[in-house]
C-alpha cells in the first residue's frame, strides 16, 4: 500500500507540475454534451416553474465536471460526472412534461365542470321554456274552449233550444213541412245550417231526431209520417256534413202531444220535429 | 489513517496529491450509497410504468455494482463505488420522473378526451331537448 501510494504521489506530482504550464484542457465531447442538454432544457418556457431545482443540479453536476477537467482528470471520470449532469437535464425534461401534463389535466378538469355547468344552465332553461310553452299553451287551450263554449251557447240561443232533462230540445215547428208530406221545405235551410254549424264545432255532442203528429188521421199514418220527417231532417243534417252516425231518428206518431189536440193551435204546436241534443260527453273547460 | 500519516511525512508532493487526491472518505460513499438505496426503493414503490424500466434496472445494475466496490474497502474502491452511486441514482431518479410525466400525460389525454365527449354529448343534448345531464357526468 505504501509503495503504491508513493509512487500515485510522485506521479501526481509530477503532472501537477506539468498541468501548470500546459495548455487549457481539450474539451471533452460527453461533457460538452451534457452541457448543452442542460442549456435546452433550461431554455424552456416552463424550466423554472416545474424544475428549477433540478436544473440548478444539473449545473452544478456540470461544475464537478468542468472541475475535473481542469485538474486534467481522466476523460472517463469527467464522461461520469458529465453522465450525471446529463441525467439532472433529463429529469428535469421529465419533471416540466409532467408538470404541463398536470398543468393541462387541471384545465380539461376546469372546463369539464364548466361545460357541465352549462349543460345544467341549458337544461333549466330549456326546462323554464318548456314550463312558459306550457302554460300558454294551456291558456290557449282555456281561451279557446271558453270562446267555443260562448259561441256554441251563442248558436243554441240561436236556435231557441230549451233545456230539459233529455237535453237542450231544438223543436222544429210543422210550417216547415207541407201538410202530410216529410219534405223539408226551403225555410228549413236556416236552421238546419245553424245546427249542421253547431254538431260540427260541438263534435263531442249526438243528436235525437223525434217526429211528432196530432190526433188527426190514423196511429200508423202518423207513425210513419213522423218517421219520415226525422229521417227527413237526419238526411239534411247528413248533407251538410254531419256523420250519420252521430244521428238517431224516431218516429213517435201522436203519442207525445205538448198541447191539446182540441183545437188547432193545439194540434199546430204538436205537429213537429224535436231535435234532442246530447250534453256533451267531456266538460268543457269553464 | 497509518498510510496518510506517512504520505503527510513525504511533504510538498504530498501536499500536491492531496489537492487532486482520488481518496473520498468512506462516509461519503455510503451516504451516497443510502441516498441511492432509497431513491431506488422509492422509484420501485411507485410503480414505475414500462418504458422507464431499463433505466431502473440500470441503476439497480450500478448499485449492485457499486456496492462490489466499496466492499473492496479501497480508495480506488470508494472512488468508483461513489461514482456509480451517484449514476445510480440520478439513473433511478429519471426512471421515477419519466413514470411520473408518462402516467401525468395519459391522465391529461383521459381528462380531455372526458371533456371532448361530454362537449358532444351536451352538444347534442342541448340540440334535441334537455335529456337529464346525469345521464353524461361519468368521469
Amino acid at each position: 500500500m505504501n509503495i503504491r501510494t508513493s509512487q500515485l504521489a510522485v506521479a501526481s506530482a509530477v503532472a501537477l507540475a506539468m498541468a501548470a504550464c500546459s495548455t487549457p484542457p481539450k474539451p471533452n465531447n460527453d461533457l460538452e454534451m451534457a452541457r448543452t442538454a442542460v442549456q435546452q432544457v433550461e431554455s424552456l418556457p416552463d424550466a423554472g416553474k416545474y424544475a428549477a431545482a433540478e436544473v440548478s443540479a444539473a449545473h452544478e453536476a456540470l461544475q464537478e465536471a468542468d472541475a475535473l477537467v481542469s485538474k486534467k482528470k481522466p476523460a472517463k471520470d469527467v464522461q461520469e460526472a458529465a453522465y450525471v449532469a446529463k441525467r439532472h437535464a433529463d429529469i428535469a425534461a421529465e419533471q416540466i412534461q409532467k408538470g404541463q401534463a398536470e398543468a393541462k389535466t387541471a384545465a380539461a378538469e376546469a372546463e369539464r365542470q364548466k361545460v357541465l355547468l352549462q349543460a345544467r344552465e341549458q337544461e333549466a332553461a330549456a326546462a323554464r321554456t318548456q314550463a312558459e310553452m306550457a302554460q300558454q299553451q294551456a291558456l290557449a287551450a282555456a281561451a279557446t274552449a271558453e270562446r267555443t263554449n260562448a259561441n256554441l251557447e251563442a248558436q243554441l240561443r240561436e236556435l231557441q233550444a230549451k233545456k230539459t232533462d233529455r237535453g237542450l230540445v231544438l223543436t222544429l215547428g210543422d210550417v216547415l213541412f207541407d201538410t202530410g208530406q216529410a219534405t223539408l221545405k226551403p225555410g228549413a235551410a236556416s236552421t238546419i245550417d245553424r245546427l249542421a254549424g253547431f254538431l260540427s264545432e260541438a263534435s263531442d255532442r249526438s243528436v235525437i231526431i223525434e217526429g211528432h203528429t196530432d190526433s188527426v188521421g190514423s196511429d200508423s199514418l202518423n207513425l210513419s209520417l213522423s218517421e219520415s220527417r226525422a229521417s227527413a231532417v237526419k238526411a239534411a243534417l247528413v248533407a251538410k256534413g254531419v256523420a250519420p252516425d252521430r244521428i238517431v231518428t224516431a218516429g213517435k206518431g201522436e203519442g207525445m202531444p205538448v198541447a191539446s189536440n182540441d183545437n188547432s193551435a193545439g194540434r199546430q204546436q204538436n205537429r213537429r220535429v224535436e231535435i234532442i241534443i246530447s250534453n256533451p260527453t267531456v266538460a268543457h273547460v269553464n | 489513517m497509518k498510510t496518510h500519516l506517512s504520505l503527510l511525512a513525504l511533504g510538498l508532493p504530498v501536499l500536491a496529491l492531496q489537492a487532486c487526491a482520488t481518496h473520498q472518505p468512506s462516509d461519503d460513499v455510503k451516504a451516497q450509497m443510502t441516498r441511492t438505496e432509497v431513491v431506488i426503493q422509492q422509484a420501485d414503490r411507485s410503480g414505475v410504468a414500462v418504458n422507464s424500466l431499463p433505466e431502473l434496472q440500470a441503476a439497480k445494475d450500478k448499485y449492485a455494482s457499486a456496492k462490489v466496490e466499496m466492499e473492496k474497502k479501497s480508495a480506488e474502491g470508494d472512488r468508483k463505488a461513489l461514482q456509480l452511486a451517484k449514476q445510480a441514482e440520478v439513473d433511478a431518479q429519471f426512471a421515477s420522473a419519466k413514470a411520473q410525466s408518462t402516467s401525468q400525460e395519459t391522465a391529461a389525454t383521459d381528462a380531455q378526451k372526458g371533456v371532448d365527449t361530454l362537449k358532444q354529448e351536451t352538444d347534442r343534448n342541448a340540440a334535441t331537448s334537455s335529456a337529464p345531464v346525469s345521464q353524461v357526468t361519468a368521469p
